[in-house]
């Protein structure tokens, strides 16, 4: 008896019955609640739809009947593990509207605030990907270091996952005394452990096999798509917010934008804008995190902590009105760009407030991207893709 | 440029401030927006959505697209009509339209003409109204879920938005005295 063959090319020949199956919402490797309806043909995937609506909550009204302050919370509540990225998203985008001028230090210590939780969030979808994977081990590593990270983000502002530390105008309170020293202490055990996830997951053998050359996400059908984040730079995009529209105080920053070559490292592993190069370019990005960190770090330690403690955010009314206008403002997230579209008649509540999740554009893709792959690939297509469906939903 | 191209279907262009906009008619949608892609370079549509007019009388759909070539935004508007709104697809030009176009059907109500599974995408296949329109008021109950009258506790300036939970009389305990809940922690 002939092995089983497991190339797609020989089982496209093998015809089954169609069957629908139903994946989801309640599935360990959706990451939340995607429903995913697929038609199979054997192991291959025919078509797909995911549908998703399960977690919607209707943010963009809750926005138009709250003021532009109070908000702010709910921001915490879509990317819920990148709340820090949101907070500073809305934040910016109201004083885009506004035109307030934040004291620079206050800039530092967000953008410090963002970048850390960038490398808490890219654990997380490091962590779990390895888990879709069969790889139980680098969860548990990845976790370890996320939990330093949520520490420090708890002890400045009391919330381990959902923050409202970052303000419109400014941040809740300062720093605690001490922190930058644990911070930067976490960022030197960061560089070892990058180095040990790299050994134990992206060079491993079996992962590069279940991952390279699957869910191949080309340049243009990044374009197609509308498709942000690590997935585009996966593609071979040389783009990142951070460094081509910066805003705060990025452009003070030192830092690279990691870009898919298809040739990483020297030795070439899969093709480009495939599951690995997503996974890898992750990685890329965490480094790079670390070392803005350490330089915002060296910045609100050399810079003095204003004498009122007040003062560490600008001086912003009680009530906000903005004039009546608009503004889109978009800023780099962990899974992409989220967006703010704000639309002000000079009222204390947002006439319009539109949120453009990066999830929610990415998994769209969902469908363009796995047709014709195996059924087990699916599983590493959504993970690599990272969606949070706190933001999908909304 | 685009005025040039387009004539009279532009009807207003914003330059300055912060966020420049072309208001094009619902009937040119579909043209400024190819024109925005093949002419200006947009590769990618990064939103799509709608707002709802102080009047009621329109629904203004606004798309952004971004050229990653030139590092541009074309914002585009149309107004269309509140009663019967209705505007061309984007989804033959970027791929991307077709998610915002659902949102935005499920959202407002705005039927969008050549797309090819227009179906609500957040809300349930049979919810009723269009919760982003202002008038929108919530459905007091959707099977058998009561609904959070939030609208109209704000209008009428009601404290709490949830409707008061009523408290029925507990049953009558069989023992004299129930253990005190201490207790059943600490056993647990």
């Amino acid at each position: 008896m002939n092995p089983v063959s497991t190339k797609i090319e020989d089982l496209r020949d093998v015809r089954t019955d169609e069957l629908i199956v139903n994946m989801g919402p309640q599935h360990p490797a959706t990451h939340g609640v995607l429903r995913v309806v697929v038609k199979t043909d054997g192991e291959v995937v025919l078509d797909l739809e995911p549908h998703v609506g399960n977690l919607h909550r209707c943010k963009e009204r809750i926005g138009e009947n709250v003021r532009y302050g109070q908000f702010m919370p709910y921001t915490d509540r879509m990317d819920y593990l990148a709340a820090m990225n949101n907070e500073l998203c809305f934040a910016l985008a109201v004083e885009r509207l506004l035109g307030t001028q934040v004291p620079e230090r206050t800039q530092y210590i967000r953008v410090c605030m963002a970048e850390l939780n960038r490398i808490a969030s890219h654990l997380m979808s490091i962590g779990t990907y390895g888990l879709d994977m069969g790889a139980i081990t680098p969860f548990l590593y990845a976790f370890r270091e996320r939990e330093t990270a949520l520490d420090l983000m708890e002890e400045v502002s009391g919330g381990r996952m959902l923050y409202h530390y970052i303000r419109i105008g400014g941040i809740a309170q300062d720093i605690t005394e001490g922190w930058t020293d644990r911070c930067r202490a976490l960022m030197t055990d960061m560089d070892r452990r990058i180095v040990e996830y790299n050994t134990l997951l992206t060079w491993n053998k079996i992962f590069i096999e279940r991952t390279a050359g699957v869910g191949v996400l080309d340049r243009q059908t990044a374009f197609d798509w509308a498709i942000t984040g690590p997935g585009l730079r996966a593609a071979g995009v040389d783009w990142d917010v951070r460094r081509d529209e910066p805003y705060t105080i990025y452009p003070e920053l030192r830092f690279e934008v990691p870009v898919g070559h298809g040739n990483a490292a020297g030795e070439r592993v899969g093709v480009l804008g495939d599951c690995w190069h997503r996974h890898y370019i992750r990685m890329l990005e965490m480094e790079q995190s670390v070392s803005m960190v350490r330089q915002c770090l060296d910045k609100i330690d050399i810079l003095p902590p204003p004498d009122n403690p007040d003062d560490v955010s600008a001086r912003m009314p009680k009530l906000l009105r903005p004039p009546p206008g608009e503004v889109y403002f978009r800023a780099e997230n962990p899974r992409g760009e989220l967006a703010f579209y704000l639309q002000s008649d000079g009222d204390v509540n947002p006439w319009r407030l539109r949120v453009r999740g990066p999830s929610f554009c990415n998994i769209a893709v969902l469908g363009t991207v796995s047709r014709g792959h195996l059924l087990a690939d699916l599983v590493a297509i959504i993970g690599s893709i990272d969606i949070v469906l706190g933001e999908v939903d909304r | 440029m685009l005025k040039g191209r387009l004539g009279d279907d532009v009807l207003d262009i914003v330059q300055e401030g912060i966020h420049p906009f072309v208001r094009v008619k619902p009937s040119a949608w579909r043209a400024a927006a190819e024109f925005a892609r093949d002419g200006l370079g947009c590769e990618s549509l990064h939103d799509l959505t709608a707002v709802d007019s102080k009047d009621r009388t329109v629904l203004t759909v606004i798309c952004h697209l971004w050229s990653f070539h030139h590092r541009h935004w074309v914002n585009l508007k149309a107004d269309v009509d509140r009663a019967e709104p209705c505007i061309d697809s984007l989804q033959p030009l970027w791929n991307a339209a077709d998610w915002h176009e659902r949102e935005c059907w499920d959202m407002f109500g705005v039927r969008f003409e050549g797309h090819p599974n227009l179906r609500r995408i957040l809300c349930a296949e049979d919810w009723v109204g269009f919760p982003l329109r202002k008038d929108y008021e919530m459905p007091s109950e959707y099977h058998g879920i009561p609904g959070i009258p939030v609208m109209r506790a704000r209008d009428t300036e009601v404290g709490h938005c949830f409707p008061p939970v009523k408290k029925e009389a507990p049953p009558k305990p069989a023992a004299p005295a129930a253990p005190p809940p201490a207790a059943t922690g600490g056993a647990s």
